[in-house]
């Protein structure tokens, strides 16, 4: 049994005794503390001070209807969010449906079983209960994959929103960090690079994962350029580093030097490189241990694996699978969305500030597609996702469910 | 109006026109391949049942266009045929690894008890189980079995709505 403060308080409101006994012995035994009245009115003029985490009312009573209850306690702020069911001995489908309109969590039509009402009780308490930990997940934050979502979007997504969040990004065994002061980039950390270097370096990444943890962020700003400035930079980089890396096999291929030792014919870039080449190296080591900046590495990489100083080993034939599953991974995530996303977020970042009202009106779309019970009191969501292509509410499926049996 | 539109398949014209009689009380049309029936709630809401005999190799139809009409599939095979299960599976691969839609499918038994099941009739040489897709027997002339196997049609769609 739940503590005390846990249990759920459930509050019938009917003056027929013979569904309201068995309903509330079947939910008491449930666990829930079950309070029954009969007087409408009482619970109308009681509003105010209603503490319920479900309400069960009958529509029609001699001195009250149920829909004048349901839209007093909907006014009131303290009880708008409180989880509604009619019970109804109607069984027009006009009343169902104006019912159903009103924003009321369930209908239920007597005669009714009894354990049917407390399986949707107890369905219905389980979703909240879903929600309310989905809507306190978003709020405290969201993590995800970076071959769907990399820093340009987290970043361009916490400006947005003018968010203070502590970025967290993971690639191969590296992990970065980035602080993001009321949406902007002010601090990073990526093992000992210099802070926006570190930001430029993980712009690059596009396997691995990402956590967005929002909260107060209060650190010194080491980063001086503005989101719009880096993300220039960044996307400029992202489009030469795409390029170059698509001559090049998959960055987690072990390389080693090649039999040519001319080494007279390199610049002294390139010399210091394949120096660093002393045994078996993944060419992203080879990046992270140089003390160029990734892309001129990558760069320079790609000059001597052109010229055959370079070669791959034997060990990739037993990661091959591995290789390819990324190589797919990548070209499913460049192919489609790239070119179109560096376009939007390009667009949108310089054009920002001529365009407030775009960037307004998608501020204003993701709130509405927030979950909102304490305004709306329905259910998330009454249609199937748009993929499937239906066109029937839940109400329609609740009738259809209801003529089949 | 608002109509839902749901295909039933199966290799045999008669097990879908059993079923949708079964749902529907009678036939509106019939040809060849194609038989429809009309499932009508009240005024303003309906189900359109479309029986569609495949024959092997159907695999290959629009499937996909079809997809984005209908709210489901409901699958049919003789459960005392294995033939029909195995020229069955691959449309029931197709449905339940192509598409988001949901799927029933239905074991057709002839009475009303339930036989058992073999082990080999999931996964891997089976049915594919997804969340889009559930199996049940049924026995599709009887009324009662037939609107028992569409309530749980009906359930796994409020499902995905509340999900």
């Amino acid at each position: 049994m739940e503590d005390n403060e846990n249990v759920k308080k459930i509050l019938i409101i009917d003056n027929d005794n013979s569904y309201t006994g068995p309903l509330r012995n079947a939910l008491s035994k449930k666990g829930y503390d079950v309070v029954c009245w009969d007087d409408g009115q009482k619970a109308i003029e009681q509003a105010k001070t209603i503490e319920a985490d479900l309400l069960i009312a009958e529509v029609e009573l001699p001195e009250y209807n149920g829909h004048t209850l349901y839209k007093a306690l909907r006014a009131r702020s303290d009880s708008k969010s409180i989880p509604f069911i009619f019970l109804s001995s109607q069984k027009r489908v006009d009343d169902r449906i104006k019912c159903m309109e009103l924003g009321v969590d369930d209908y239920i039509t007597k005669p009714f079983y009894v354990e049917e009402v407390v399986a949707r009780v107890q369905a219905l308490f389980l979703e909240i209960s879903q929600q309310n930990e989905e809507q306190s997940k978003t709020e405290k934050g969201f993590s995800g994959n970076l071959t769907e979502m990399n820093l340009v979007d987290l970043i361009q997504t916490l400006e947005l929103g003018k968010k203070s969040a502590l970025l967290k990004l993971k690639h191969n065994s590296t992990l970065g960090v980035v602080y993001v002061m009321n949406g902007e980039v002010v601090d990073s950390s990526l093992e000992d690079l210099p802070p926006e270097r570190a930001v430029l370096r993980m712009f690059t990444w596009t396997i691995g994962n990402f956590s967005v943890e929002i909260m107060p962020v209060n650190r010194e700003r080491t980063i001086q350029r503005s989101n719009k400035e880096l993300m220039t930079i960044g996307l400029r980089r992202i489009n030469q580093w795409e390029q170059i890396r698509q001559e090049l096999p998959p960055l987690n291929t072990i390389v080693t030097k090649t039999e040519v030792n001319n080494y007279d014919q390199l610049d002294d870039e390139e010399k210091e490189i394949i120096s660093g080449v002393n045994e078996k190296k993944m060419i992203y080591e080879i990046i992270e241990k140089s003390r160029f900046d990734d892309l001129k590495a990558l760069l320079i990489i790609n000059k001597l694996y052109k010229k055959g100083y370079l070669q791959e080993t034997n060990d990739n034939y037993f990661s091959n699978a591995d290789n390819y599953l990324m190589r797919f991974k990548q070209n499913a995530s460049r192919s489609k969305t790239t070119k179109e996303r560096v376009a939007s977020i390009i667009s949108n970042v310089l054009n920002k500030s001529g365009d407030e009202n775009r960037v307004e009106e998608h501020l204003s779309i993701e709130r509405r597609q927030l979950p909102d019970r304490r305004s709306y009191g329905r259910r998330r969501t009454d249609r199937l996702p748009e993929s499937n292509h239906i066109h029937l509410t839940k109400t329609d499926l609740l009738m259809i469910r209801e003529r089949l049996s | 109006m608002r109509i839902g539109e749901v295909a039933i398949i199966s290799y045999n014209a008669k097990e879908n026109e059993d079923f949708i009689k079964s749902i529907c009380r009678k036939i509106d049309v019939k040809n060849e391949n194609l038989s429809f029936g009309r499932f009508e709630v009240n005024d303003q809401l309906a189900l359109h049942l479309y029986g569609i005999t495949i024959e092997q190799g159907d695999e290959s139809l629009s499937w996909d266009l079809i997809s984005k009409k209908t709210i489901g599939y409901i699958i049919i095979f003789n459960w005392d045929d294995r033939r029909i299960f195995e020229a069955t599976k691959p449309t029931i691969d197709l449905f339940v690894n192509n598409f988001e839609t949901s799927v029933l499918i239905i074991g057709n038994i002839k009475d009303k008890i339930d036989p058992p099941i073999p082990k080999k009739f999931f996964q891997p040489d089976g049915i594919p189980l997804s969340p889009n897709s559930r199996f049940t027997f049924c026995q599709v002339n009887n009324s009662e079995d037939a609107k028992k196997a569409m309530v749980l049609f009906v359930n796994m769609l409020i499902e995905k709505i509340s999900l």
